[in-house]
Order: C-alpha cells, then sequence, then structure tokens
C-alpha cells in the first residue's frame, strides 16, 4: 500500500477508538481502543502486517519522539510535585525492582510447573509403549 | 520575532533538534540512563527558561508531533500481533505471571503513597509507570494524573529496568528464560524489553509480548480499582 493510504488506515482506526470511547462511552482510552482493533483486524488477516508496515515501521523506530512534547510539561508542575521528586524517584526504582522480582518468580513458578507435568505425562506415555513393546516380543516367543 | 516563536515550526523544529542531539548522546556513550527521551527533555526545558519562551508558544508546534500519539499506540498491535503466537506454548503460566507483575505495580504504588503520605494527584500519576509511554499517559490523563510526571516516571521506570534486569534476576534466581522475559517486560515496558533482547532471543520476545498485554491489563485494571476503592 502506499504511505498516503496507510496512514489513511492507522487514522481511520484512532477515529475509529476515539468514537468508540467518546460517543459509545467504552472505558478505555480511544488510542487503546485502536490498538486492539488493529489487533483483531491483524488476527483475522483482514489486514497483514505488510500492509502497513511502512508507517507502522517509522512509528515503531521512532517511539520515543512523540512523547517528548508532552513530557515538557513538567515545566509547569507546581512546586508541590518538584518537592516530592526524590521520593518520586525513589519509588519508581524500588517498585521496578519489586515487579521484576514478584512477575519473574510467579511466571517461573508456573511455568517450571508446566513443564514438569508435561515431563510426567511424556514419561508415563514412554514407559506404556515400551511396555507394550515388550508385551508384544514376548508373546512371540512363546 | 514573537511570530516565529509562536509559529508551529519553532516548537517542531525544536523538539527534532533536541531528540537528535539527545539520540547522538546516548549512541556515543551508550549507558542506559542517557536516554535520548530524557536528554531531549531536558534541553528543551533548559533552552525555554533561558530564552524566557512560554511553555504555550512552543506547544504551539509540539502539540502537532504529540498528536502523533495515537497512531504510534495503535500500531503497537503489530509487534504484539507478531509476539503472540510464541503464547501458545505457555499461554496459561505467561498471562498469569503478566497479571501478577501489574498488579504488584499497581498495588505498591497505591500502598506505598499511603504510607508515604503522597497526594492523590501524584499517586495517580506514577499509577501507570509500569506501562508503555503511548498508553501510560492516556491511562494517567484518564484517572486525573498529570501525564508529564507519568512520562518521567515511566522513564526512569525503563532505565531502571534496563540497567538492573540482570542481577535483579540473579538475585531472585529467576532463570527460566520465559520468565526472565515476561517479568523485564512487565516491569519496564519497551526500555527494558532492549536489554531483554541483549539476554537473549526468548527474553526479547516474552518481554516485547508482555509490554502490550501488561498495558491493556493495566488500562482495564485500574479504573475498577480506583472505583472500587473510592
Amino acid at each position: 500500500m502506499r504511505i498516503p493510504l496507510q496512514l489513511a488506515v492507522i487514522f481511520a482506526i484512532c477515529v475509529a477508538g476515539e468514537v468508540l470511547h467518546r460517543i459509545v462511552g467504552v472505558p478505555l482510552p480511544g488510542n487503546i481502543i485502536g490498538m486492539v482493533i488493529l489487533l483483531i483486524l491483524l488476527c483475522t488477516k483482514v489486514i497483514k502486517p505488510e500492509h502497513i508496515s511502512g508507517v507502522s515501521g517509522f512509528f515503531l523506530k521512532h517511539l520515543a519522539l512523540f512523547f517528548l512534547p508532552p513530557s515538557i510539561a513538567i515545566m509547569a508542575v507546581g512546586d508541590d510535585v518538584l518537592s516530592k521528586w526524590p521520593l518520586l524517584l525513589f519509588l519508581c526504582i524500588a517498585l521496578t525492582i519489586i515487579t521484576i522480582a514478584i512477575g519473574g518468580r510467579v511466571t517461573q513458578f508456573l511455568v517450571r510447573k508446566q513443564e514438569y507435568r508435561e515431563n510426567l505425562a511424556l514419561r508415563a506415555e514412554r514407559l506404556a509403549k515400551r511396555a507394550a513393546a515388550k508385551g508384544g516380543s514376548s508373546g512371540g516367543e512363546l | 520575532m514573537n511570530a516565529i516563536i509562536n509559529s508551529p515550526l519553532f516548537g517542531i523544529l525544536l523538539t527534532l533538534v533536541a531528540f537528535e542531539i539527545g539520540v547522538l548522546i546516548s549512541q556515543k556513550f551508550k549507558y542506559s540512563f542517557l536516554n535520548p527521551l530524557l536528554i531531549g527533555n531536558i534541553l528543551i526545558v533548559g533552552f525555554l527558561l533561558i530564552t524566557g519562551i512560554s511553555l504555550e508558544s512552543y506547544n504551539v508546534g509540539g502539540d502537532y508531533i504529540s498528536v502523533m500519539l495515537s497512531p504510534a499506540t495503535v500500531v503497537l498491535a503489530v509487534p504484539l500481533y507478531r509476539q503472540i503466537q510464541k503464547l501458545r506454548q505457555f499461554w496459561k503460566p505467561i498471562l498469569a505471571g503478566i497479571f501478577a507483575g501489574s498488579l504488584t505495580s499497581i498495588g505498591c504504588v497505591i500502598f506505598f503513597s499511603k504510607i508515604l503520605g503522597l497526594s492523590s494527584t501524584l499517586m495517580l500519576s506514577i499509577l501507570p509507570k509500569s506501562v508503555t509511554i503511548p498508553m501510560g499517559s492516556v491511562i494517567s490523563e484518564q484517572i486525573g494524573g498529570i501525564p508529564s510526571v507519568t512520562i518521567i516516571a515511566i522513564t526512569v521506570t525503563g532505565i531502571t529496568g534496563a540497567v538492573t534486569a540482570p542481577a535483579v534476576c540473579k538475585f531472585f534466581r529467576i532463570k527460566h528464560k520465559v520468565a526472565q522475559g515476561i517479568a523485564i517486560g512487565t516491569a519496564s515496558h519497551a526500555l527494558g524489553t532492549t536489554r531483554a533482547m541483549e539476554m537473549g532471543e526468548v527474553q526479547g520476545a516474552m518481554s516485547s509480548l508482555s509490554i502490550g498485554i501488561a498495558g491493556l491489563f493495566t488500562a482495564v485494571v485500574v479504573p475498577l480499582l480506583l472505583t472500587a476503592l473510592s
């Protein structure tokens, strides 16, 4: 697809997200609804990733640029926010470490549990096969 | 001169130049904490303060770039779609792990904000700190936080993840590659994912899968949780 058409598709999805949020009243931000719409269109193969790769590639590659202007509003925050910055910094750092630890331990526990169960099932299957093979050969000798 | 400063061209040019300087510096020194977004932010804020140009004048142009946040969020569906096939084998542990991580982040922010006596505006601003910026900043706006504070908090969180992830995984004995990736992506979004990709292919894929799912989960759960608590 040509770039203007790719842009039109992406912006149409943005508008659809806003409509669903503002007019229909879906309680999710419009751009997040838009992401879900595009995900559904991709999963149902209505849109292929190659169709929009020019635009999606550009946005994904330079994603951080688009956050720069909204971040400048930090200039205008009051002293009540600015005076708390060491505490906020500490919280962000400490909670990131806690989140990695708990998210990782929970995932690891559950993944290993599943692997263990699948291994048991696999072993039981193998034993059953071997027993069946043995039974067959000894039966032939008799 | 005022006509030029108040034209959209000024804010757009300032943003592009500051961002590119940020990218150059971060590529040259390769320290994770030298993030292009943070450097760009400091350069622009410094420039506006020194020259006395108002935030309103900057935003005349800045808003043109901010509008692009919406399509930038929508296209996050593309990497999510590419990774979603990798969910297949361990989809239950992966979803449970992402939910556990996201809930930990949200719960801890609420808990520590109450203990440390943070104002509710500040608490709401850092609530989506583990979510990727395009999603986190709109979640913050929706629940009554200050998006600019959220963006800085998310960036600091991402940098922390990128810098500490391997050490944290080692210390807490998170050895399984899938678990490492999920933990890093859930806690520290795209910035952490860059580090996860260095740790290995599986970690990178799992981490980038977590970004979209953790963001969606947070967008759904946070408003529900806040209405339940109030």
